[in-house]
C-alpha cells in the first residue's frame, strides 16, 4: 500500500498518532504537500463523510477521524502556505443566538474542512450581527447557521434580514441546518441552501463556493 | 369552501387550508410529535383512499377523510388504590407532557381511592415542550391552556363526585405555566427564565377548573427541573446518612437528580422523544399492537410480545430498549451502532432501521451521560448511591438488564434500580397527605447546566457507542 493510502486508511479509523507519523514520513520523502493533503487526508475524510451520509458510521467515528485529519493538517499547514495553496473557499459557521447545541455544527465544520474549505468557527449563541460582520470582515462566501431548538430556528431568518440590511445579500450565500430545520423552512426565510446532514452540507458548500468564484 | 367528510360528519374548510389545522379547529386533533413540520410522519390519515400526512395536505377540493381511531396511551401510575370514599377527600394531579393522571385521595384513610388518566391534548401542538412553546409564541397560548383545562375537567367529571376542596398539582414548569395560563414564552429561549418556580395557589374557578375549591401547585427547582421532579424526590425521600439517591425520569426531557439530605444536583438530559415513539420509523406509544418486549433465542428465533396480543403495529419504548439490547448482544448491531443490513425485520410489517438505531444512540447516551456527569460533578462513587429510582410512564415495564446492555443505565447501579412509575403523581399524593415542607428538596438542589458541564460533552460522544461482550 502506498503511504498516501495508508494515511487515508489510518485517518478513517481515527489513529491520530499513526497519521501524524505517516504524514511526517511522506513530507520527509519529498511528496508534494498538496498530494498528501488531497489524496491522503481529505480523501480519507471523504470516505468517512460518505459513510456518515449513509448512516454507516456515526458521530464518534467522525470526530476521531476529524481529529486525525487535523493532526495531519497541522504538520502540512506551513508547507501549504509556502506553496501558496489556496483553500476552496471560506465560510463562517455558528449555532444561532439562544442555542448552545454544537455537536451538529462541529460535524458540519469538520466535513467542510475535509473538503478543503477554510472554516471560521464562531461557536454557539452567535448573534445575526456577528455572522454578518464576520462574513464582511473575513470575506466569507457562505454563512452557515445551525439551530437545534424550535424556538431558536427563527434567528436564522434574522440572519438573512441582517445580511440584506448590510447590503451583502448578493455576495454571500446562507446555509441553514439542524434537526428541526427543513427545506420548506429554508425557503420560507429566504436562505439559500439546506441539507439534512453534514456530509451533504460540505458537498453543497463546495458547489456554492465554486459558483461564487 | 370545501367539504371535508369524516365518517358521517361534514366539516368545512377554506381552499389552501392545511388538513391538520382544520382537524384541530374542529377538535379532532391528530398526533403531531414534530409540530407539523412533516418530519415525523405520525399524522397520517386516509384522504380519498390514499395515505397522506395531514400536516402537509393542502385542501383544494372536497375530500373524504378517515382517521384511525386515537387510543389512550396506557400509562400506569403505580398507585395503590385501596382507599374508599370518605368525608375528607382531595385531588392530586400530575400534568405530564404526554399523559395526565388525576388521583382521588382519602385524607381520612391516607390512601388513594382511584386514579383516572388521560392523554394530554396539547400533543396535537407538538410532542415536546419546546414545540408547544413555539406555538404559543407564534399564535397564543390560550388554546393550549383551554384544551388542558378541558381535559382535566373531563377527568374530574369521570369521578362523578361532589365538590372537592383542594387539588394539588405537579408537572414540569411549562405545564404549570400553561395550567395557570401564565406566559410561558420566556422558558423557550435562553436564558430560559420562567415566570414562577414557587408553589402557586388559585381559586379553581378563576382558572376554569370545575368542581374544586382551590388548586395548589408544588414548587420547582428550575425551568427544566419542575414540580414533577420535586414531587418525585418527595416520594422517594432522602437516603440514609452519607448516601445519595438518584432519580431518573425517563421522559422526553429526561431529568436526573442526585441528592442527599445536605446537597443535590439536578439536570435535564434532553434525551428527546424516541422512547415515546417519535423519531423512530415504527415508533408508537404504548397502545395496542405496540411491541413492548422482544428477545432473540439461541437460534435467532424472535420472541415478539405486543400489547393486547394483536399483530405488531409498531414499537413502544420498552420494546425499543429490548430490541436494541438483543441486537447488540447478538452482534447484529456492532459496538459503533452499525448494522450490516439497512433494516432489521421484527415482524411482518414492523422493522428497525439504521437511522432508528442512530436516534436511539443519541437518546440513551444523553441519559447515561447526564447520570455520569452528576456523579462526577458531586465527586462520589457508585457505592455511595443507595437507590436509583426510575420514573416515567413506562419505567415499571423496562427490562433493567436490557437498559444496561444498551447503555441507557449504568451497570453498576442495576441492582439498586427501583422503578416507581409516576413518581410525580405519587409524590403529590404524599404531599397532600403529609403537608410536609418541600423546600428541603428545592433549597439544596443546584441546577447543573450540561451545556457548560466539564464532563457532559465528552461523555455524550463516548457513550453513543455500545459496549459489546
Ligand atoms: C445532546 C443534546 C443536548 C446537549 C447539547 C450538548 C452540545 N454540546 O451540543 C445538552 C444536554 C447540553 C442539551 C441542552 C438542551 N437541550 Co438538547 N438535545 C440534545 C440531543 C440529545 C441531541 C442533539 C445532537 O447533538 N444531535 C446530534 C447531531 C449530530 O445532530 P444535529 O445537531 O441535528 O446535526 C446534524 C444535522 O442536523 C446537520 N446540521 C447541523 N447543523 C447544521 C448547519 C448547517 C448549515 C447544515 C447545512 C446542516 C447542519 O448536520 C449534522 C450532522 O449530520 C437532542 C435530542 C435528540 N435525540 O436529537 C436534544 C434536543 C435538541 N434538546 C432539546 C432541548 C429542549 C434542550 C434544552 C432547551 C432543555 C434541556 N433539557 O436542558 C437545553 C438547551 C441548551 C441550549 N441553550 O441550547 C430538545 C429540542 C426540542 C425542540 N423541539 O426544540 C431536543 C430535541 C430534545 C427534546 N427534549 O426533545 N441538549
Amino acid at each position: 500500500m502506498s503511504i498516501i493510502n495508508e494515511i487515508s486508511e489510518n485517518l478513517q479509523t481515527g489513529k491520530v498518532k499513526a497519521v501524524k507519523e505517516l504524514v511526517q514520513t511522506a513530507i520527509n520523502d519529498g511528496i508534494d504537500p498538496s498530494t498528501i493533503l488531497n489524496d491522503g487526508l481529505l480523501s480519507g475524510m471523504n470516505v468517512i463523510g460518505e459513510k456518515f451520509k449513509n448512516n454507516e458510521v456515526y458521530v464518534p467515528e467522525v470526530l476521531v477521524a476529524a481529529r486525525a485529519m487535523n493532526a495531519g493538517v497541522q504538520l502540512l499547514k506551513p508547507l501549504l502556505i509556502e506553496e501558496g495553496v489556496q483553500a476552496k473557499g471560506r465560510v463562517c459557521i455558528g449555532t444561532v443566538q439562544g442555542d448552545l447545541h454544537d455537536i451538529g455544527k462541529n460535524l458540519v465544520k469538520m466535513m467542510m474542512e475535509g473538503k478543503g474549505i477554510e472554516v471560521i468557527d464562531l461557536g454557539t449563541d452567535v448573534s445575526p450581527e456577528t455572522f454578518v460582520n464576520t462574513a464582511i470582515e473575513k470575506d466569507c462566501q457562505i454563512i452557515c447557521c445551525s439551530a437545534l431548538l424550535t424556538t431558536t430556528m427563527d434567528v436564522m431568518g434574522e440572519v438573512v434580514k441582517c445580511a440584506e440590511k448590510a447590503g451583502i445579500r448578493d455576495k454571500v450565500k446562507i446555509m441553514v441546518g439542524g434537526a428541526p430545520v427543513t427545506q420548506e423552512f429554508c425557503d420560507k426565510i429566504g436562505a439559500d441552501c439546506y441539507t439534512s446532514d453534514a456530509a451533504s452540507a460540505a458537498d453543497a458548500a463546495v458547489e456554492l463556493c465554486r459558483s461564487a468564484s | 369552501m370545501y367539504k371535508v367528510k369524516i365518517g358521517d360528519e361534514v366539516i368545512y374548510a377554506e381552499g389552501g387550508e392545511i388538513l391538520s389545522d382544520v382537524l384541530l379547529k374542529h377538535k379532532k386533533p391528530v398526533e403531531h410529535p414534530c409540530g407539523g413540520r412533516g418530519t415525523c410522519k405520525k399524522c397520517k390519515v386516509n384522504v380519498n383512499g390514499k395515505e397522506e400526512l395531514s400536516c402537509r395536505y393542502v385542501i383544494n377540493s372536497d375530500i373524504e377523510v378517515s382517521l384511525s381511531g386515537t387510543e389512550n396511551i396506557i400509562s400506569e401510575t403505580g398507585a395503590d388504590t385501596t382507599g374508599s370514599i370518605t368525608k375528607n377527600l382531595c385531588f392530586a394531579l400530575d400534568i405530564g407532557t404526554t399523559t395526565i393522571a388525576l388521583a382521588l385521595v382519602s385524607l381520612d384513610e391516607g390512601k388513594i381511592v382511584k386514579v383516572i388518566t388521560g392523554t394530554n391534548p396539547q400533543r396535537a401542538f407538538g410532542a415536546d415542550i419546546m414545540t408547544r412553546i413555539s406555538y404559543c409564541r407564534q399564535n397564543s397560548q390560550n388554546e393550549l391552556n383551554r384544551v388542558v383545562i378541558a381535559e382535566i375537567n373531563r377527568l374530574i367529571g369521570e369521578f362523578g363526585i361532589e365538590r372537592i376542596d383542594t387539588m394539588y398539582v405537579a408537572g414540569n414548569v411549562t405545564m404549570l405555566h400553561l395550567f395557570f395560563n401564565v406566559d410561558c414564552s420566556s422558558i423557550g429561549v435562553a436564558p430560559y427564565t420562567p415566570v414562577f418556580l414557587e408553589s402557586k395557589s388559585a381559586d379553581a374557578e378563576d382558572i376554569g377548573i370545575i368542581g374544586v375549591g382551590k388548586v395548589i401547585s408544588l414548587p420547582s427547582v428550575s425551568s427544566f427541573v419542575g414540580a414533577d421532579i420535586v414531587a418525585g424526590m418527595n416520594y422517594t425521600g432522602f437516603p440514609s446518612d452519607g448516601k445519595y439517591n438518584l432519580l431518573v425520569d425517563l421522559g422526553t426531557n429526561a431529568e436526573v437528580v442526585l441528592f442527599s439530605e445536605n446537597s443535590g444536583l439536578a439536570t435535564a438530559a434532553a434525551a428527546g422523544p424516541c422512547f415515546e415513539g417519535a423519531n423512530i420509523s415504527f415508533g408508537m406509544s404504548a397502545t395496542s399492537g405496540a411491541v413492548y418486549s422482544f428477545s432473540l433465542k439461541q437460534n435467532r428465533e424472535k420472541d415478539v410480545k405486543t400489547i393486547s396480543d394483536v399483530p405488531a403495529k409498531g414499537i413502544c419504548g420498552t420494546g425499543l430498549i429490548d430490541i436494541i439490547a438483543e441486537l447488540v448482544k447478538a452482534n447484529i448491531i456492532d459496538e459503533t451502532g452499525y448494522m450490516e443490513d439497512e433494516t432489521y425485520i421484527i415482524s411482518d410489517n414492523v422493522t428497525l432501521s439504521q437511522g432508528d438505531v442512530r436516534q436511539f444512540q443519541l437518546a440513551k447516551s444523553a441519559v447515561y451521560s447526564a447520570i455520569l456527569s452528576l456523579i462526577k460533578t458531586e465527586n462520589i462513587a457508585f457505592e455511595q448511591i443507595e437507590n436509583m429510582y426510575i420514573s416515567g410512564g413506562f419505567s415499571a415495564k423496562i427490562n433493567i438488564e436490557s437498559a444496561v446492555t444498551c447503555g441507557l443505565l449504568p451497570a453498576a447501579l442495576a441492582s439498586k434500580t427501583v422503578p416507581i412509575n409516576n413518581s410525580s403523581l405519587l409524590g403529590t399524593v404524599k404531599f397532600a397527605l403529609e403537608q410536609n415542607d418541600l423546600s428541603v428538596y428545592t433549597r439544596n438542589t443546584e441546577y447543573v447546566d450540561l451545556s457548560s458541564s466539564r464532563y457532559f460533552s465528552d461523555l455524550f460522544i463516548e457513550n453513543m457507542m455500545f459496549e459489546t461482550l
